[in-house]
């Protein structure tokens, strides 16, 4: 269990069942009162955030987290397919839990799965993702100004806005935390 | 400007030099306390270090009162201190687990007299670094104003201005606290002291009630930029009343898990010797983080 005073950023507990990572943190004990401890508290499964005020006396349980390296096979009618390389247990994960991931997700991927207590909650993506265009019109005609974009839809389907001279058949890098092109990899 | 920490260890000195001279030109006297006892004062709200020695246990003062408060009764009028202070897990940007407390105490006067000294006392520490920071004083953005009078404010009429309840009318200590870190503080001003003060009777365990009105404790809180700098208040001499407000804080500390700490006999039995007197302890690393700008206290300890 944690102490009140255990409480920082960062530090993942659970709340009603819910395991919940602590996001911002702020000690306060004024005028000979009790110590208060406030924190903004991110759910981990829903994305949920709230603020909660603790004192000296309260206590948590540690949210039993376990992040396991897995490859992404497919998705179905059921959900999304991973598989741990080692041991080749399969999961599968709803479409909610994989969020927007599932815009930069290609076969055999590897990604890192989160489990709370043995069940697959979320997956973290490599920051960068190599994706290739799969349909985007050409750039009109003399529409050269700096920072013009036009849309471009990726091989998952994803659709991002891109510079102009990006074509059909071209890798792109994209960010997968804000899902914005960086640079063209292969024209 | 943010400072390295040669500077901070020189303002540091400026400051203590500083404050040292203002207290001997007022006829005060150094007194040099220890900082473990048998018997510290039981509060209910602050864990202490504990220490074992040949079978017994000592602890480290939360603040240097259970040893300068007593000194009064030795005729002595105007007493100050520097000393070390220990509070077990208190750790923020405001807050660390050791640092330094200026504690004074003056012979025949009651809190009120302290707001002279306190003002006095922030107009000679920001002059005194002067040499470093030059004229100005800032603080998150804003320059700080010391002019004088510093202004007041009720706790009575703070809670109802910010908070919307009257904390002499209902008893709620959790909430409280709770409204006074998180609803009163952030309104207080930024850039200027304040004094907060008449607290309700259950809100010290060491100062005098008003005797006009028992459901008024005659203390105050001065701020600093929003920050808490000071507690003064007029210290309670009746060992009696004393003895009781121990017992009530080790009921309390008994309910928030902590264990109750032997009653001071000996600070009681010294009190009945002692003037009518008010004290006070300001955070010299607090004072020193807000005139230097710094973001916490850890910035102002003389550690590299």
């Amino acid at each position: 269990m944690y102490e009140s005073s255990d409480l920082r950023k960062g530090l993942k507990i659970i709340i009603d069942g819910q395991p919940y990572i602590i996001t911002e943190f702020q000690f306060s004990k004024p005028g000979k009162g009790q110590a208060l401890y406030r924190c903004k508290l991110k759910n981990m499964i829903t994305g949920y955030t709230m603020d909660r005020t603790y004192r000296s006396g309260d206590k948590f349980e540690p949210a039993n987290l376990e992040e396991r390296r897995m490859q992404y096979l497919y998705n179905d009618a059921e959900g999304y397919h991973f598989m741990d390389t080692q041991t080749y247990d399969q999961v599968t994960l709803s479409e909610d839990n994989v969020g927007n991931a599932k815009n930069f997700l290609q076969d055999n991927m590897e990604v890192d799965v989160l489990f709370f207590n043995e069940t697959p909650i979320s997956i973290n993506l490599p920051n960068f993702v190599h994706l290739k265009v799969v349909k985007s019109d050409p750039g009109v005609k003399g529409d050269t100004a700096t920072g013009a974009t036009k849309p471009a839809t990726l091989e998952t389907g994803y659709t991002l806005q891109v510079p102009l001279f990006i074509e059909e058949g071209d890798i792109l890098k994209i960010d997968t935390r804000t899902g914005e092109y960086v640079e063209r990899v292969k024209g | 400007m943010h400072l390295g920490k040669r500077e901070i260890i020189i303002s540091r000195h400026l400051l203590l030099k500083a404050i040292r001279e203002w207290f001997f030109s007022n006829g005060f006297i150094e007194v040099q306390v220890p900082v473990l006892s048998k018997t510290p004062i039981p509060e209910a709200t602050i864990d202490l270090f504990s220490i074992g020695n040949k079978g017994q246990t000592f602890y480290l003062l939360s603040s240097p009162e259970l040893y300068l408060k007593p000194l009064l009764s030795l005729n002595l009028k105007k007493i100050f201190s520097i000393t070390p202070a220990f509070r077990k897990e208190e750790r923020g940007p405001y807050h660390l687990e050791q640092f330094f407390i200026l504690e004074w105490y003056r012979a025949k006067s009651t809190y009120k007299d302290l707001f002279f000294d306190c003002e006095e006392l922030l107009d000679i520490s920001s002059s005194a670094l002067s040499p470093v920071l030059g004229d100005k004083r800032i603080f998150k953005g804003k320059e700080i104003d010391l002019s004088r009078p510093f202004q007041c404010l009720e706790v009575k009429d703070a809670f109802e201005k910010y908070a919307g309840w009257d904390p002499f009318k209902k008893k709620d200590e959790l909430h409280f606290y709770e409204d006074l870190a998180f609803k009163i503080e952030p309104n207080l001003p930024e850039d200027r002291p304040i004094f907060l003060m008449d607290y309700p009777d259950w809100a010290s365990s060491l100062s005098k009630l008003k005797n006009e009105n028992r459901n008024v404790c005659e203390r105050f809180e001065l701020y600093l930029c929003g920050i808490e700098l000071a507690n003064g208040f007029s210290e309670l001499m009746d060992p009696v009343e004393q003895r009781q407000r121990f017992l009530i804080e080790n009921k309390k500390r008994e309910k928030q898990g902590l264990k109750p700490l032997p009653i001071p006999e000996k600070f009681l039995s010294k009190l009945k010797d002692c003037p009518e007197a008010s004290g006070i302890a300001l955070g010299i690393d607090r004072l020193l983080m807000i005139l230097t700008n710094s973001k916490n206290i850890e910035e102002v300890q003389a550690v590299i």
